[in-house]
């Protein structure tokens, strides 16, 4: 009975500490909404990426007796200012490559498109020396990456007609007929009309597209690509704070025995192993109560499906013995609720981000490694097996592992409470 | 001078403190091991590997001649590596890694496609990986060529005035297929960094570190703050606070002297893991030394002021950490020191621009990564100092106003 | 009859220190047993032992005959401890802390929200029940202190000097609340070194100094150990060694040192001796400026002992 009312009350007082609920409750669904709404709207198809800055160097004209309207460095161009691709690139025009690299370094622009002067003549004629270049900004990758493709892509369209220019060709002569020139332009226009239309759905069409992308499926419910990311990101948060929040009630033992009121705990008749069993209790509670708030916002803030019964009682169980054994090994090498920020913002960020909480969105093999030594890194295994949706026998092997580093843990906690409070 | 006496006073305090060393230098050293560890891992391009990506291959549709091109196509690839599936042991292959997605040829294709109707080939995969993007990449110009080949195929054949003939149709798609292997628009495009210095072939030039070290450093610096935010919570709670307000010390000189000693901590740990940058990791810091001093004064200026803000906002020692953790993850995560801002998205980029965090990566990817000179940095450091100044102003406004 | 409080042989040593020497002591219940002592005397290590919070090196203590080393759970029962300083949860209210704390000594429903509201009553915080301690002043602080000790109207309370530090109109309410409990029957051990408190409540005192119990008895036993001696303080307008020597060797005077700047005198009659000492100096050319004749009282008591004043 008194092991709940100290329990009791350490969750009372808990609940009075405006960090305790920051850290366990508003930090990690704060965090989980920023990157919520950072890549949220990516993911779920909306384009509402950052505008690529795109500045263009056309110095290509159109050779003497082209068959060609305009030099494909003029297509090119056009392309970057085409009013379809306006939302999300700004682009603009400099006279040479010097005053592109100066526009690049300034940031100005992000990626710069050089097209050499005789580029048409020279693709014309086969010369696969002349080439466009890209200049990218160092520090950025997907900006210059789509206007390579949309760059390729065109060429692809122009080469295309090559290819059919070329195949028509031998065919005709293969089958011993002459190739009647008026026939040529209505040929290169059906060509043209197909490619378009082809790169239109291929790119804003998926129903129409020759090529269709789709999610492995899971078992149990198909997520979107949206939810299961959030999934990733939100656990790690979980996991983090949960941990954050175990050590951070453990301290309160610490708390007490500065404010001496453990002495005087000591004093009255309730045996140590009774105070160290109530103050586990409360500790194991408000993981229990922070867990519990957290996966339920995240199923219904975030649309988070966190797996089977079984396998997500497991993860959750194992999350718990994990946090609450290591909470209690932690505080028993603290000395002072001074030394907390220190120990807790060190250690739990350190095994944090080596166990891949911080980035479990993406899979980075040296963490998944370390993972296997950390706490941490195991209940990110156990969740990332529930969100795929995984049966609970799936799960078995994490859980123990959880729950026996738990124990230990806890074990060697206690043994050194009991030698400095004895 | 009693400014300076104030800031040795909370100097002594902070680093008598074994533990704020480590928090201060050793956690951010080890942290750059890791991320850069992280980065290069990403990007390892060991030549006796294999580093084509797994592709299953799934085919419904026996052995139809679009099919088949598709799948020499895909054999002879540098990219992908394909490892022959059945239906449903596609969805287990990719949950175990053993393929990175699957290409499945729905049944029929070869006939649907032939007869010009719409036969969609579906790729299985995870886009959120960088696998499954490049696996979408690649499929869609194999895939683009193949549909070429197909369309050509039959306007050869349909102005030639054999649009049925079997064996036209043949020979025209082996040719079409011959021609487009070797037409390589890729090759057409050169993509290069724009960096001042040296040329430079990864994104983040050529060294993991020049991402991960700045990115850590100003991640920490905000962290540091856990330290030297206490000792204004230790000052009013032990009522020194008070006691030096009955000095004859006025109220900005106080604020000024605590000021200064953050500036000294976080400065220093900056000093330390730009130091540590540059000897151990090579990340090029004094390409420009100048610039990189200019931005570190500017950002701890900044990052000193906000310590003192969050000094006079908080009531207790745990708030400071509470305060000091959020501030250090909204920073870092809106200042692009974790990931680059472009692939958020463009809200989050656009208000990420503007944080006094992504001015420093700025400032310090000017020097590191775009090889650019003292003059680049003028910029992010009269932004910082900026912000610097506003926090400032703030903190000494919270102080007037707070209860000592 | 056994004791309330028996103390026998207590020992307790940190590494190389002896904190506290065969200390043997009792008080009978129902009475208020005080232990004087300068600071660092070994008073709280004692207290502390007889709390259960520190395991006695040797020998052993028993509240109401049950032992604090056999069985302390059944001692503890008994007791009811006043730390030092404040024990309470500043982020609950008083009536908050006052019921856990019942709870920890094992009151239960109706009879602890009877005894919570008595005392509150008793500490006169009846209209601030619902505040946190942390609004508190330094003594309302100290009464809740001492409240959340009588929750279960223990047989024996133990108090650390409960004084310390305060001001004199709660002091004065604590020492009048002490009197209270005792009238009601409660034994209390209380420890000071401030010898009017102990002069005042005590019926019984245990003088301690150094780890050990130098003295025990009540009031008039302990001044009867300085006889009838007087102590008379003199200022001189010169170095005391001149003079001591002379002094020494005075019939009457029992024993002189020099504390402060002042030479303190024990004498048996300060009428015959005065005379004896003003001649004394004239001899050696030494003037007397200031003279102070006390009645015996503790802390001559203490003098008498250790050659030393209580207050060092």
């Amino acid at each position: 009975m008194k092991i709940l009312d100290i329990a009791l009350k350490d969750l009372i007082r808990s609940t009075r500490s405006l960090f305790l609920i920051g850290m366990a409750f508003a930090a990690p669904l704060l965090i989980t909404a920023l990157i919520y709404f950072s890549f949220g709207s990516i993911a779920s198809g909306n384009v509402d990426m950052p505008t690529i800055n795109v500045g263009v160097v056309n110095l290509d004209v159109l050779p003497a007796n082209s068959l060609l309207e305009a030099p494909l460095g003029e297509s090119i161009r056009s392309m970057f200012f085409d009013e379809s691709v306006q939302s999300w690139i700004h682009a603009s025009d400099y006279p040479d490559e010097a005053s592109a690299r100066g526009a690049v370094n300034a940031q100005e622009i992000g990626v710069a498109v050089i097209i050499p002067a005789s580029f048409t003549e020279d693709y014309l004629a086969g010369n696969k020396d002349t080439v466009i270049t890209i200049l990218q900004d160092p520090t950025l990758s997907i900006g210059p990456t789509v206007v390579r493709d949309m760059v390729t892509s065109l060429l692809d369209g122009v080469a295309g007609g090559g290819v059919a220019f070329k195949v028509l060709t031998e065919r005709s002569e293969a089958n011993g007929q002459a190739l009647d020139p008026a026939t040529i332009p209505t040929f290169f226009e059906t060509y043209s009309t197909w490619y378009a239309n082809f790169q239109r759905a291929m790119f804003h069409s998926p129903d129409k597209a020759a090529l269709v992308v789709k999610s492995p499926a899971e078992k149990g419910d198909t997520g979107n690509n949206v939810q299961s990311m959030m999934g990733m990101i939100m656990s790690g948060q979980l996991i983090f704070f949960s941990f954050f929040t175990g050590a951070y009630a453990m301290m309160s033992i610490l708390q007490e025995s500065e404010e001496g009121t453990l002495a005087r705990l000591f004093t009255t008749p309730t045996n140590r192993t009774t105070i160290l069993t109530g103050k586990f209790l409360a500790v194991l509670f408000t993981v229990i109560v922070q867990g519990a708030v957290l996966l339920t916002a995240g199923r219904y803030l975030f649309n988070i499906r966190w797996g089977e019964t079984g396998s997500f009682l497991l993860s959750f169980m194992g999350q718990m013995f994990a946090s609450v054994g290591l909470a209690t090994l932690l505080v028993s090498f603290i000395k002072s609720s001074k030394q907390a920020g220190f120990v807790f913002g060190g250690a739990l960020t350190t095994l944090g981000m080596i166990s891949g909480l911080f980035t479990a969105n993406i899979q980075i093999a040296a963490f998944d490694l370390m993972g296997n030594f950390t706490p941490q890194g195991w209940v990110l295994k156990a969740w990332k097996l529930s969100l795929a949706g995984q049966p609970a026998s799936e799960l078995v092997v994490p859980f123990l592992v959880l729950t026996t580093m738990g124990i230990v843990m806890f074990a060697v906690g206690a043994m050194l409470f009991r030698r400095r409070f004895a | 001078m009693r400014i300076i006496d104030l800031a040795l006073k909370d100097l002594s305090q902070v680093f008598r403190d074994k533990r704020s060393l480590l928090f201060l230098v050793a956690m951010p050293i080890a942290f750059t091991f890791f991320m850069g560890f992280a980065y290069k891992s990403g990007s390892d391009n060991d030549a006796s590997k294999d580093t084509r990506i797994p592709l299953g291959w799934v085919n419904n549709d026996g052995n139809g001649y679009v099919s088949t091109q598709l799948f020499e196509m895909l054999s002879n690839s540098d990219s992908v590596r394909l490892v022959e599936l059945t239906s449903d042991t596609v969805d287990e292959s990719i949950r175990t890694g053993e393929v990175a997605g699957a290409l499945i040829v729905p049944t029929g294709y070869n006939k649907q496609v032939s007869a010009g109707n719409e036969a969609p080939l579906t790729l299985v995969t995870d886009t959120n990986s960088t696998n499954g993007q490049s696996l979408y990449q690649i499929l869609r110009t194999s895939v683009t060529k193949l549909m070429s080949a197909v369309e050509i195929t039959h306007l050869s054949a349909e102005t030639i005035g054999k649009p049925n003939d079997a064996s036209e149709l043949n020979e025209a798609f082996a040719s079409a297929s011959q021609a487009w292997s070797q037409a390589d628009s890729a090759s057409l495009v050169k993509v290069e960094m724009v960096v001042e210095s040296a040329p430079a072939e990864n994104w983040y030039g050529d060294n993991p570190y020049n991402q991960a070290s700045p990115g850590i450093l100003v991640q920490f610096a905000i962290m540091g703050l856990v330290s030297s935010g206490q000792i204004l919570v230790q000052e009013r709670k032990t009522r020194t606070l008070q006691r030096l307000m009955s000095t004859t010390m006025r109220s900005w000189e106080i604020v000024a002297g605590h000021m200064l000693a953050m500036f000294g901590i976080v400065f220093t740990q900056i000093a330390l893991l730009v130091v540590f940058g540059q000897l151990a990791l090579g990340v090029n810091y004094m390409n420009a030394p100048l610039g990189t001093l200019l931005v570190s004064v500017a950002l701890s200026l900044w990052i000193a002021a906000m310590g003192l803000l969050i000094g006079t906002v908080v009531k207790d020692d745990s708030q400071v950490i509470l305060f000091a953790l959020m501030a250090m993850f909204i920073f870092s995560a809106l200042g692009g020191t974790w990931f680059p801002l472009e692939v958020a998205s463009g809200t989050f980029a656009a208000i990420g621009k503007v944080m006094p965090s992504a001015w420093a990566m700025t400032g310090y990817q000017n020097i590191l990564m775009r090889g650019l000179g003292l003059e680049s940095a003028w910029m992010p450091t009269g932004i910082l100092l900026a912000y610097a100044f506003v926090f400032f102003a703030l903190a000494i406004w919270r102080f007037n106003k707070m209860d000592v | 009859m056994s004791y309330a409080i028996e103390v026998k042989n207590l020992k307790k040593s940190f590494g190389n220190l002896q904190a506290v020497q065969d200390a043997s002591f009792t008080a009978d219940a129902g009475e208020v047993l005080s232990l004087l002592g300068p600071n660092g005397a070994g008073k709280s290590t004692t207290i502390s032992m007889l709390s259960g919070l520190l395991a006695p090196t040797g020998g052993d203590a028993s509240i109401m005959g049950h032992s604090v080393v056999s069985e302390p759970e059944s001692a503890k029962k008994s007791l009811g401890v006043v730390p030092q300083d404040i024990a309470l949860y500043p982020d609950l209210s008083a009536r908050e802390n006052l019921i856990f704390w019942g709870k920890m000594y094992g009151l239960r429903g109706a009879t602890l929200k009877q005894r919570v509201d008595e005392v509150l009553e008793i500490i006169g915080l009846v209209d601030r029940q619902k505040d946190h301690v942390d609004k508190f002043s330094g003594g309302m602080k100290r009464r809740v202190n001492i409240g959340a000790a009588l929750l279960h109207k223990p047989d024996v309370i133990i108090m650390d000097e409960p004084t310390v530090g305060i001001d004199p109109q709660s002091r004065r309410h604590i020492l009048d609340n002490v009197k209270a409990l005792n009238r009601q029957g409660m034994t209390v051990l209380y420890t000071t070194h401030y010898m009017e408190e102990a002069a005042e409540l005590s019926d019984h005192i245990a003088i301690m100094d150094k780890g050990r119990i130098i003295a025990y008895g009540t009031h008039d036993e302990l001044i009867k150990l300085v006889g009838r001696e007087t102590r008379i303080d003199i200022t001189i307008n010169a170095e005391g060694g001149r003079v001591l020597e002379a002094w020494r060797s005075t019939e009457g005077v029992a024993r002189i040192d020099a504390l402060d700047g002042t030479l303190t005198a024990l004498v048996d009659d300060s009428n015959r001796v005065l005379p004896r000492l003003f001649d004394a100096a004239s001899k050696v050319g030494v003037r007397i400026t200031s003279v102070d004749i006390q009645e015996p009282n503790l802390e001559t008591v203490f003098l008498h002992l250790t050659g030393r004043a209580l207050r060092d």
